[in-house]
């Protein structure tokens, strides 16, 4: 295992395996994923859906392990939440973990439980200095229990907290820099808020510690009574590529990943939209290849 | 007023973050207090400065994205009793549900666990209810039961008398076992496959054992008489023998000839390892 205490985590991310383009494992498509397993370069995991389970779950597991790097993207660390950290959470995880040989693995920068009750969704915190030094510590107690380089995730939310001073890029990066970890970057979430809460997207990145993303989420969302919704139950639509495309340009990332967890189409187009994610990355790659060129005036070709 | 800050280890502003999140999450999941705080003014609801001022319609969209996954999760593993109820009965259902049992695991599937026992606290004069929803959620948790079932022998007809004498059988270890007093499997099969509405089911006692297949890793039920399900018993303790298990299936209560009674029971043996209820023998060497 990757030994991570003290080292800086732009040190860690440098030696992070580069994963490439990858898909969620869900249950309902993954007859569909071992069956075209080399156009799909990894798989992310819900480690809930796996933790202490047998039967078909496990199955599932070992072939995904078999055939798969594999990273663990949970819902229910629940960094944010004022409640202790579950223990028991946390060693069912690490066990996962250790099983997967996860490089990295990740949770959402909020809360989903408090009086040790499991919402099963994702609540926005209140953005103030006190639950900053709160979430730091927590992610050092976590990151020092697991042993594995954690990111956070930037959540789609649709409800401001009043009487927060920090704005949205601020918080995350007070955070990730003072817990020294790395950031998930959804850009799906980014458009969904931007949108539904009325700022530019594009200046949300530009403020955000770039550096420290190590994968990047691509999803689908939906419309509802005119609020947009973050399903991952859709296409992606353009100007999520766009936002895509748009971090690529600004920094390089170890793994992009297509979220799609309801309302399943045909595979084919899950394998259609992996296809357009890997010629943005390989383009945004190009790209930074030229540019180094220019800057550096030496050509790398022979 | 704030608490004194070198009371503890614990920081200061926890109590206003921890009451910040109980407020919020009551807001999310109690329509009560959501319809009380929705057609208030800020100033009527001033329990807490930040919930006060709140916007109304992310509440209405939070609750709303909660009841879907409750609805979700609740309708996939619990078919026939979802058919009992319309969509209004059933959302409220849920809503009374899920704030009398939160959920206290962080798998989703666990929000399901203890709807058995409200639906029996709820309706003590509809037993059958509980009794459905108790047999479609053992479906769920011997499907995700940790422990793996694992055939340990491929198994041939026991001939021998030597093999009668010296083996016990090996139980699934994912095998769960009900009485129940009235007949679900019959109530949950017209349900499902013949799209009936629920009629109210007779008393019959009825006894059913939940296991995973081994191979195909779903649930299996069978539906035992009395003396099957004295031979699961019997087989349950570890000293027992194939002959300790005939011997005290023998002496349950029946006119049959004994000749024909062993039979049966051989035939029960068979079958249960047929279905992999039984999944492997071990070697004994207990004095009959």
């Amino acid at each position: 295992m990757r030994q991570i205490v003290g080292k800086p985590f732009s040190e860690i991310k440098k030696e992070l395996p580069t994963l490439g383009v990858g898909l969620g494992l869900r249950r309902e498509i993954a007859d569909e994923i071992f069956k075209c397993h080399q156009l799909i370069d990894w798989l992310e995991i819900n480690p809930e859906n796996y933790m202490g389970t047998g039967g078909s779950a496990s199955k599932r597991l070992k072939l995904a392990k078999a055939a798969f790097p594999l990273v663990s993207h949970g819902l229910n660390l629940s960094i944010g939440s004022a409640d202790d950290l579950n223990k028991h959470y946390l060693q069912d995880l690490k066990t996962l973990l250790d099983f997967i040989e996860a490089p990295w693995w990740s949770d959402h920068l909020s809360f989903s439980s408090i009086n040790d009750r499991y919402l099963h969704d994702l609540f926005p915190l209140p953005r103030t200095q006190e639950t900053i030094n709160h979430v730091v510590a927590r992610v050092k107690q976590v990151q020092n229990l697991i042993g594995r380089p954690f990111l956070l995730e930037n959540i789609s939310y649709y409800l401001q907290v009043p009487g927060s001073p920090f704005n949205e890029s601020a918080f995350i990066a007070e955070i990730v820099e003072k817990a020294d970890c790395g950031l998930l970057l959804d850009v799906n979430n980014v458009y969904v808020n931007a949108t539904n809460l009325n700022f530019d997207p594009y200046e949300y990145i530009d403020s955000l510690p770039l550096e420290r993303v190590v994968q990047i989420h691509v999803a689908g969302h939906k419309e509802n009574a005119g609020q947009i919704i973050d399903s991952h139950g859709e296409a992606v639509i353009e100007p999520v590529f766009a936002l895509l495309r748009y971090v690529l340009s600004k920094t390089d990332v170890k793994g992009i990943l297509l979220e799609r967890d309801q309302n399943f189409p045909e595979f084919l187009e899950i394998l259609l939209e992996l296809k357009q994610i890997r010629e943005i990355a390989e383009e945004a790659k190009s790209e930074s290849a030229v540019k180094s060129v220019i800057q550096t005036g030496v050509s790398t070709r022979p | 007023m704030k608490a004194p800050s070198n009371r503890s280890s614990r920081p200061e502003f926890q109590p206003d973050l921890k009451s910040f999140q109980q407020q919020l999450v009551r807001l999310f999941t109690n329509e009560k207090e959501r319809q009380q705080f929705l057609q208030s003014t800020a100033t009527e609801y001033a329990t807490f400065q930040n919930i006060q001022s709140l916007p109304k319609a992310p509440v209405v969209i939070y609750a709303d994205l909660l009841k879907s996954t409750a609805d979700g999760v609740m309708s996939s593993i619990f078919p026939a009793i979802r058919s009992c109820f319309s969509e209004d009965q059933w959302i409220d259902l849920l809503e009374h549900y899920l704030p009398a049992y939160p959920a206290s695991h962080y798998r989703l599937n666990f929000i399901a666990r203890d709807f058995s026992r409200y639906l029996e606290q709820l309706s003590p004069e509809k037993p059958w209810l509980a009794e459905i929803a108790d047999y479609e959620y053992q479906e769920l948790a011997v499907e995700e039961n940790e422990i793996e079932p694992s055939i340990t022998c491929s198994f041939t007809p026991l001939l021998s008398q030597t093999e009668i004498v010296n083996l016990r059988p090996l139980l699934n270890k994912t095998l769960c076992h009900r009485r129940y007093n009235f007949d679900v499997v019959e109530a949950v099969s017209s349900i499902l496959n013949d799209s009936q509405p629920l009629m109210t089911p007779l008393p019959q006692s009825t006894i059913v054992v939940f296991f995973r297949d081994p191979e195909t890793h779903r649930c299996r039920q069978l539906k035992l008489g009395t003396l099957a399900e004295s031979v699961l018993l019997a087989a349950t303790e570890e000293q027992n023998t194939y002959i300790h298990i005939l011997h005290k299936c023998l002496a349950v209560e029946s006119n049959a000839k004994i000749e024909d009674r062993l039979s049966e029971l051989l035939a029960i043996v068979n079958d249960f390892h047929d279905a992999n209820l039984f999944t492997g023998n071990q070697q004994l060497s207990l004095a009959i």
